[in-house]
């Protein structure tokens, strides 16, 4: 993601990132669970969305035309992998089972910044997924289904959690 | 014809009904359903669902789910007349949860598709997608982003998944299934069915599919989502997101609400989806000259979860193509709050018109198909 600025076609708003060795105890919702990465995204696409004034859009409007992409080969493994502990003993949490499906990574930053755009999550690498996002992100933003488009790119290194994140746009007009 | 639209070229389904194209379709609008008890050693809300035939039952579930992916990939490319080794071929999977919830050791999510694209023979690793019950719809989206850009000539897209007890479980704890059957758009619903299937298209452009004298089964003239933002497992009550998902899906060819002749809608059966679903459209197109008609298909097929989206991608072509919808299983007294004709107790007739085929997943993922039949 460090090179998202590099590639034509969007331009990088703001940046962010997210690190599980670095994060603070959380508020909790009641009835609400999500995987811990789905919180590590929505940290760093929250930095990226105030970098680039994307965080607290006035109305439902803008809010609409915020899109969101996450890349992860990992998304809810570790919430799936206790599911299906559970699932051996033939019993399952109906929550950790609402908060384990994978796509929750780019849903959560979606629920709590507001934001309406259309939204993917890419399972798999985001060495390998990059090129794909940027290319769905840049139809959206072509096609008007969105304004802006925030990127996160999810990887496992050593055991930590680490999560980058980009808010772009297409690029305007110089003429 | 848009420049934008793109080709189908091939199509195959693997559902609980069968596997066949037409012999689907027909048993689908004599009303038949696949949905029948399938034994489980732990306690659940219904035993009812759908099994795909011929899918060996007692083999490891990721050996299941691999299976169903790349038959179903393989009767889709032998449909479009395309060689697997084609280099052209991208491939773009769909699952929701496929069967990592009953593989303590997955280590990798995008695993399943790497091999099941690899047993099908195809050149290149597969592009994943997973957004719950939208990954099938989503996979075929992300397929058109890539032909329109130019990243691709011709896209293998779709989604499966599989049964299994884990989901089974996950539901049953959840409330969604339904004790005695599915019934879409009934007063008298009352929750879902789960069921497993397969779902994949071939898209290409249309220059492609002129070049190689292609069979057209129809086109993807658009496609939009949007997400609901509103909770983790029930829909935005407003219908907002959706209607944002059908206007995105309909503006890619300058569409409006006015030419859809046929909506494929999710129907899951569960109180909250179908109604939002039926006041939405009932919004969206209840005051046009001529009303689209409302069918469903999770009644014969089950909710088949992340391979929903592409079979009801294929519902919608077939719809197109014999312009008629089969009955919606289980339907016999319509919520009121539609006001749209719906498919009850016999096949029925469509106008000329596009046909759209939307989603609503897990995480507000909501996403809308729009199709133009190929005489269009």
């Amino acid at each position: 993601m460090n090179s998202l600025g590099e590639v034509d076609g969007v331009e990088v708003l703001g940046r962010g990132q997210a690190r599980s060795d670095e994060q603070g105890s959380r508020p909790g919702r009641p009835s609400f669970y999500a995987d811990p990465v789905s919180w590590l995204v929505a940290d760093a696409i929250g930095q990226a969305a105030e970098q680039a004034g994307t965080r607290d859009l006035a109305t439902p409007a803008q809010r609409d035309t915020v899109a969101v992409i996450t890349m992860s080969e990992h998304c809810t493994l570790d919430t799936i992998r206790t599911l299906a502990a559970e699932v051996q003993a033939g019993r399952v949490s109906p929550l950790r089972f609402a908060g384990a499906n994978p796509g929750v990574v780019s849903a959560l930053p979606g629920l709590l910044l507001g934001f309406r755009g259309p939204s993917l999550t890419l399972s798999m690498s985001p060495s390998d997924a990059l090129s794909v996002a940027l290319i769905v992100a840049r139809s959206w933003l072509e096609d008007g289904h969105a304004d802006r488009a925030a990127i996160a790119a999810h990887t496992v290194e050593a055991g930590v959690h680490v999560v980058t994140a980009a808010v772009v746009r297409a690029p305007r007009s110089t003429a | 014809m848009s420049t934008d639209a793109v080709a189908v070229t091939g199509v195959a389904w693997a559902t609980g009904l069968g596997c066949g194209q037409e012999p689907v379709w027909r048993s689908l609008t004599e009303g038949g359903t696949g949905v029948r008890p399938v034994p489980s050693t732990r306690t659940l809300r219904s035993d009812l669902a759908t099994v795909v035939p011929d899918l060996p039952a007692d083999s490891a579930p990721a050996d299941r789910q691999i299976a169903l992916t790349a038959r179903t990939m393989v009767s889709c490319l032998q449909d479009a007349g395309l060689d697997p080794g084609d280099r052209r071929i991208r491939a773009v999977l769909g699952t929701s949860y496929g069967a990592h919830l009953d593989e303590p050791d997955t280590a990798e999510l995008s695993s399943w598709a790497t091999r099941a694209t690899a047993w099908a023979g195809l050149q290149h690793r597969p592009t994943v997608v997973t957004t719950a019950c939208s990954s099938g719809s989503d996979a075929i989206l992300l397929a058109r982003s890539l032909i329109r850009a130019g990243a691709a000539e011709i896209c293998l897209c779709g989604g499966a998944d599989i049964l299994t007890t884990g989901k089974r479980l996950g539901h049953s704890a959840l409330g969604t299934i339904s004790p005695d059957g599915l019934r879409a758009f009934d007063i008298s619903h009352n929750g879902t069915v789960l069921g497993e299937g397969a779902g994949f298209l071939v898209l290409e452009t249309s220059g492609s599919a002129r070049r190689r004298n292609a069979r057209i089964h129809g086109y993807l003239t658009g496609a939009g989502s949007a997400n609901e933002a509103a909770g983790g497992v029930a829909p935005d009550p407003t219908g907002h997101s959706l209607s944002l998902a059908v206007h995105r899906a309909l503006r890619g060819d300058g569409t409006t609400p006015r030419d859809v002749s046929v909506i494929n809608a999710h129907g899951s059966g569960t109180p909250l989806n179908d109604m939002v679903e039926a006041t939405t459209y009932s919004a969206l197109f209840g005051e046009s000259e001529v009303r689209p008609v409302i069918f469903a298909t999770k009644g014969a097929f089950g909710h088949t979860l992340g391979a929903t989206g592409a079979l009801e991608a294929i519902a919608t072509l077939q719809a197109l193509r014999h312009r008629q919808v089969p009955p919606i299983t289980g339907l016999d007294r319509v919520l009121p709050q539609l006001r749209l004709p719906i498919a009850v107790g016999a096949p029925t007739p469509i106008g000329a018109g596009l046909g759209l085929s939307v989603t609503l997943g897990f995480g507000g993922f909501t996403t809308c198909l729009a199709f133009a039949g190929a005489d269009r």
